[in-house]
């Protein structure tokens, strides 16, 4: 990303442009493709030069929106939060280092998080201080267990 | 006094005629010279980092006696050339980051060393005792030394601050966020490199003037006094646009170095010139003469001098090309290969810019013109530099390049909240003024909310408030607070997301 280019043009169009000369209908089935693959590398597939992570990350929270999936797109972020962060999985031994980039994986998650949903993922947080995952836990999508167990689908 | 005279008659002798057919001032000089203190950093170099991969810089850039030494070093010396542009490309990107590192560590270092030898020159002009006849550059001539020691104070802080930088550079643990703490001391390292060659020039000056005092009982001194109030007057506002370590006006002022070293070099002559005919007209001894020739032979503007710039526009870069042992004019060489090395590595990371550089190898070369003349260096130099398309953009659209240079500067730490920040470590060269970047307006509309970019209704996306909100939660989780370093490695992932470019500009805190 060298500058500008994302945030010129039609930002909507162009997304979707790149989207479906990937074969997908929606930037939803393209991220689903892609597990676990953190938004800036989405991001770069679409155009190292003109696309910016925070802007597929609004796309599929749009997409969400209207699917009304909000919760699984809350906790896809964290999935692809955590593996570029800790691509071996949560760290064994939580030392002042690696409790620093917890927090800011956690932070992240609530900054990239709707405003409807902020005070669940603090909620969620709280649970995970009070027992922390296993030490190699990688979530690998939206479904992943514990992660549902932490936040649970309300819409449908 | 004529003691003096026939010394530096002697060394003249010794020295003078093979400065013409020997090539001077580059090979590892540096490290021969007897100044213990300006050997260095390159001990902490990493082992696969040949040692001293570039130590002869421009002759310009360091102080007289030491370029006496130099003169005398073989010419072979320079030739073992280490082939470390194959090695850096083959590294990752923390590789490259950590050579960019050291050449901004080596080139402190050398500017440095030079700025030292600057400031023993001062010390010594002023220590000197008059001359039987009571002639020194004492009294109402104190004010030009007193004008040097002046501006030695800004050379050292625009050292401190750049050594500042590059030291947090090396704890940040981001790439993006190291090579962006590396190119802010871009614009300090090349006020100090210019800043200390303007100084070693004017140190010539006094040199001039001191032996004019001695030698010239007929020279008038109200004219020698006039002359250096007129080339004080040349210097000054380069001088001030240097010390303001505004990138922009560091630049300018850079490219407009050759051109400002024709004018000295012109004034250097006439005063050398007209003093050459006084003494001619008092029929003085030929030691007093020479002892004027003298300050030319280890004057900074030496390879400026045997053609005193033409008043007419004339293209530069004529003459200069690249070989395996550096930039040759001719058979001289100008610069070193391990020289155009290092400011390869600088250029191509964004810390230095091409004109830049240029400007210093024209002023090496002699090559300095009276009028502003547009600084295109020869393709091959300019390739051996490292200069691309790629990195041309780079400048453009981050410090000093055109396109951008007009759009507004931002802060990335939100202004706001300066003392949230100051409370964890963003103070004195690393404050959040530091930290910001030009943006066109439809870009910074857009990360402040505005424009139709956010598909998603219920994530406002602002920077402002998502920087901050993710760095309270993340102390909140911690439960401690986040150090600079950590903040900085965050701050650098958020940029991304959100394309900012990686270039920062200080700007002006409310």
């Amino acid at each position: 990303m060298s500058g500008g280019d994302a945030w010129r043009g039609n930002i909507r169009a162009r997304l979707y442009e790149r989207v479906r000369a990937r074969g997908y209908d929606s930037l939803t089935a393209f991220a689903d493709a892609r597990p676990a693959v953190p938004l800036y590398a989405l991001a770069d597939e679409l155009g190292r030069d003109d696309v910016a992570a925070v802007q597929v990350l609004s796309g599929l929270l749009y997409e969400a929106e209207q699917r009304k999936q909000v919760t699984s797109f809350v906790r896809d972020v964290l999935v692809r939060e955590l593996s570029e962060r800790f691509p071996n999985g949560w760290p064994e031994v939580l030392d002042d280092a690696s409790r620093g980039e917890v927090a800011m994986a956690l932070g992240s998650w609530t900054a990239y998080t709707p405003d409807t949903h902020k005070e669940r993922v603090r909620l969620a947080r709280a649970a995970l201080r009070a027992s922390p995952p296993p030490a190699g836990w990688r979530p690998l999508g939206p479904d992943d267990e514990l992660l549902r167990t932490l936040l649970p689908d309300e819409e449908v | 006094m004529r003691a003096d005279a026939l010394l530096l008659a002697l060394v003249l002798l010794a020295t003078g005629c093979a400065s013409v057919s020997q090539v001077p001032g580059r090979g590892r000089s540096l490290s021969h010279a007897p100044r213990e203190d300006s050997a260095p950093a390159w001990v902490e170099a990493p082992n696969d980092e040949p040692p001293r991969a570039w130590n002869a810089l421009p002759r310009v850039l360091s102080g007289s006696e030491q370029r006496l030494l130099r003169r005398q070093q073989p010419r072979d010396d320079v030739t073992a050339v280490g082939d470390v542009s194959r090695e850096a490309a083959a590294g990752g990107g923390a590789r490259s980051a950590a050579s960019t590192r050291q050449a901004v560590l080596d080139a402190a270092d050398e500017v440095k060393g030079s700025l030292r030898g600057v400031e023993a020159a001062f010390t010594r002009l002023a220590a000197r005792p008059p001359d039987p006849w009571g002639w020194s550059l004492t009294g109402v001539f104190t004010r030009y030394l007193d004008q040097g020691s002046k501006q030695v104070t800004w050379l050292h802080a625009a050292l401190g601050s750049a050594t500042v930088l590059t030291d947090a550079a090396s704890e940040v643990g981001d790439t993006d966020m190291e090579l962006g703490l590396l190119r802010m001391t871009g614009p300090k390292l090349q006020a100090a490199w210019f800043g200390t060659l303007l100084l070693a020039t004017w140190v010539d000056f006094l040199h001039l003037a001191d032996a004019v005092l001695r030698n010239c009982p007929m020279c008038s001194v109200e004219k020698l006094f006039a002359d250096l109030y007129r080339v004080q007057g040349l210097m000054e506002p380069t001088l001030t646009d240097l010390a303001s370590l505004d990138p922009e006006r560091v630049e300018a002022a850079t490219t407009a170095m050759p051109e400002l070293m024709g004018k000295l070099t012109r004034e250097f002559d006439t005063l050398q010139r007209e003093t050459r005919e006084t003494l001619k007209l008092g029929g003085q001894v030929i030691a007093a003469m020479q002892a004027v020739e003298m300050v030319t032979m280890i004057s900074t503007m030496k390879m400026a001098m045997p053609r005193v710039p033409p008043s007419a526009p004339m293209t530069l870069g004529v003459g200069l090309v690249m070989r395996s042992g550096g930039v040759m004019v001719g058979s001289r060489m100008v610069v070193s290969a391990e020289w155009v090395e290092m400011m390869r590595r600088l250029v191509q990371a964004g810390v230095i810019s091409v004109p830049a550089v240029g400007a210093a190898v024209l002023i090496q070369g002699g090559q300095v013109t009276m009028a502003q003349a547009h600084q295109d260096l020869p393709k091959g130099v300019r390739d051996a530099l490292g200069d691309s398309p790629e990195v041309r953009g780079m400048q453009v659209t981050g410090r000093a390049g055109a396109g951008m240079s007009d759009a507004p500067k931002h802060h990335v730490l939100p202004q706001e909240q300066r003392k949230w920040f100051e409370q964890r470590g963003f103070k004195g060269d690393m404050d959040i003024d530091q930290f910001c970047v030009r943006m066109e307006k439809a870009h910074h509309e857009a990360i402040h909310g505005g424009g139709n970019w956010k598909l998603g209704r219920t994530w406002p996306g602002e920077w402002n408030r998502m920087i901050m909100e993710l760095l309270r939660e993340a102390e909140v989780e911690a439960g401690r607070l986040m150090t600079r370093n950590e903040i900085l490695k965050e701050v650098a992932k958020r940029m991304r997301d959100y394309g900012i470019p990686m270039s920062f500009t200080p700007g002006r805190g409310r």
